[in-house]
């Protein structure tokens, strides 16, 4: 078995396979020279699990099985990573085999800790506790959405990095509009309970949010972190993360976003600064003391929303940079920070928001991104997911 | 006489002396090892030049490449063309690399049966309601049709007076009076 490649990506999700379908179109040489180490059987599109816990999606629709994904000329091997010994270029992997690699690509995601909610575990999928971030769960908030006729329903945001940032309040604003829909909106009290000081970071959009927000009547409240469930009583507990102060809500329905962090074999690794995200230069994304690594994606400790559309744009960055590196030239590809959310308002309404590192809009479109739109939605559902299989993960987009 | 023998005395001598030097004795040796390739060298070279030289005299060929080359538009313009080819090839490259990519995206769409699946089950959902609504009116259309032919009824002055009070009536009748009044303030 060959356990020596010329390129190892750790991670087979959006950016592994986008780097190394990049790779393998720039330079042909390196076909069977590089790895993917990864030990899903699936490869999941997340953004669609928005629109389906809104009941606007087939969630069958953004699972595919991980070998169709994996670029031709890449070898994929079906482990897990459990440590990394940057000075021998090695990883090692569960089943206690060590690979070598002249370069490295880290792309290993973000970890959900369902633990960190006390109660939130035991009680997902049950008594109206729900969560667009399981693929298991995610249609059970549709189910929840559907069947509320009266009462709180709660959303909420926690104290920690999270992939898509604007994920928390998408499905809010799906739940609001479909009980607009079906005319029971008046009995029910839509509240938003944030760790976040705003509706959003970059001003624009978080001007055209408020008026969102203060449209469809929502009980914003922001610095608030979730701490627990007590999902027979039905009732969140927040701290305050101004006082300290615990404050109870009463709910009768709420959607939580799951604490996230770095994964294990990352945090505790060489390769991690001391918050455990891969510690790269911002720019160039290759790692600040190892130049033969480079960090992509959700687990790299680039101080941008982590979103797919980020990756789409590492991706080249990482690709390039570390070709120039092979080819002993000067790395000339830099990452601006690029990341986008489309914020889905409602059905068949979306702002666009796309920003850089100075939280600035960079916007592709034509026209003012921060105006609900039913273009961008049609984008969102029909073209994004095509572009993402067929455009992304074939290294083209 | 005398004088002449003097002198051709002096240029022997010199040249033995030029020839007991060891390094000039060395070049000559070697000089005399490469002597065959040399003459091969020079025998090749002087073909080519023999070869040139025959060529440059046949008028009959170079008649014949010069008519040859002006069947195509070669020309200056040609030379200067290449130059801005040359000039622009990094910005082709570029364009070339993303026309690349979109064919490429445009293939794996083509050959993806799910994302073919995906999108035809979504145009589907915006379609339906209109064929639905199409239907409708189909259907509305068969209705009258079968009622007109299976009940033919005798319509004089008072069924037109009975139709008049219909709401359906007077709702497309009072789009009409609207229109006309329209019509009546822009004359």
């Amino acid at each position: 078995m060959k356990t020596s490649f010329k390129v190892v990506i750790v991670g087979g999700g959006t950016a592994g396979i986008s780097v190394a379908a990049r790779l393998l179109r720039q330079s042909h040489s390196l076909q069977g020279e590089i790895a993917i180490i990864d030990p899903a059987q699936k490869h999941y599109y997340q953004p669609l699990w928005t629109l389906v816990g809104g009941g606007a999606a087939n969630k069958w629709d953004s699972e595919r099985e991980m070998r169709s994904v994996i670029p031709k000329g890449a070898v994929w091997l079906k482990e897990a990573v459990s440590s990394f010994d940057p000075n021998q270029n090695q990883v090692l992997t569960q089943d206690g085999t060590t690979y070598t690699y002249d370069f490295l690509v880290v792309a290993g995601g973000i970890e959900i800790n369902w633990g960190a909610i006390k109660g939130l575990k035991e009680a997902l999928g049950t008594k109206s506790v729900c969560s667009n971030y399981s693929f298991k769960h995610v249609d059970y908030t549709w189910e929840t959405i559907r069947n509320f006729k009266e009462g709180t329903a709660l959303f909420t945001h926690p104290n920690s990095p999270v992939k898509c940032g604007g994920a928390p309040q998408k499905i809010m604003h799906l739940a609001e509009d479909y009980f607009n829909n079906v005319n029971v909106r008046g009995n029910i009290n839509v509240i938003f309970g944030s760790a976040n000081p705003a509706i959003f970071d970059v001003l624009k959009y978080r001007e055209a949010l408020e008026k969102v927000i203060e449209r469809k009547n929502i009980d914003a409240r922001f610095r608030r972190n979730l701490i627990e469930i007590k999902a027979d009583e039905k009732i969140a507990i927040f701290e305050n993360l101004d006082t300290g102060i615990l404050e109870e809500i009463k709910y009768d329905m709420i959607h939580v976003t799951p604490y996230m962090c770095s994964p294990e074999f990352i945090r505790t690794s060489a390769l991690a600064d001391e918050c455990g995200w891969v510690d790269v230069d911002k720019f160039t994304l290759q790692h600040k003391k190892y130049s033969n690594v480079f960090g992509i994606g959700d687990n790299a400790n680039l101080p941008t929303s982590k979103t797919g559309a980020a990756i789409r744009k590492q991706a080249p960055v990482v690709a390039q940079n570390l070709i120039s590196l092979m080819r002993q030239q000067p790395m000339t590809q830099m990452y601006n920070g690029y990341s986008s959310c489309p914020i889905v308002t409602g059905y068949n309404k979306l702002i666009l928001a796309e920003f850089d590192y100075n939280k600035e809009p960079v916007e592709s479109m034509p026209f003012n991104q921060a105006v609900e739109r039913s273009s961008m939605y049609f984008m969102k559902k029909d073209l994004l997911p095509v572009m993402y299989w067929d455009g992304m993960l074939k290294g083209t987009m | 006489m005398a004088n002449a023998t003097v002198s051709m005395s002096e240029e022997l001598y010199q040249i033995i002396e030029m020839l007991e030097k060891p390094e000039v004795r060395h070049s000559l040796q070697r000089l005399l090892d490469k002597l065959p390739n040399l003459e091969q060298t020079i025998d090749s070279a002087e073909n080519v030049v023999d070869f040139g030289k025959a060529v440059l005299t046949d008028e009959k060929t170079i008649d014949r490449y010069e008519q040859f080359v002006t069947t195509y538009n070669v020309g200056s313009e040609t030379i200067t063309a290449i130059v801005q080819l040359i000039e622009k090839l990094p910005k082709l490259v570029q364009i070339i690399h993303q026309l690349e990519n979109i064919v490429d995206f445009g293939k794996a769409v083509l050959r993806d049966k799910q994302t073919t699946e995906y999108t035809m089950n979504n145009l589907k959902s915006y379609i339906d309601p209109y064929v639905e609504k199409g239907k409708t009116g189909l259907d509305f259309l068969k209705m009258v049709q079968q009622r007109a032919e299976e009940k033919p009824q005798h319509i004089n002055v008072f069924s037109i007076v009975k139709w008049l009070k219909d709401p359906a009536v007077q709702k497309t009748l009072n789009y009409v009076q609207s229109a006309l009044d329209i019509l009546k303030e822009k004359n």
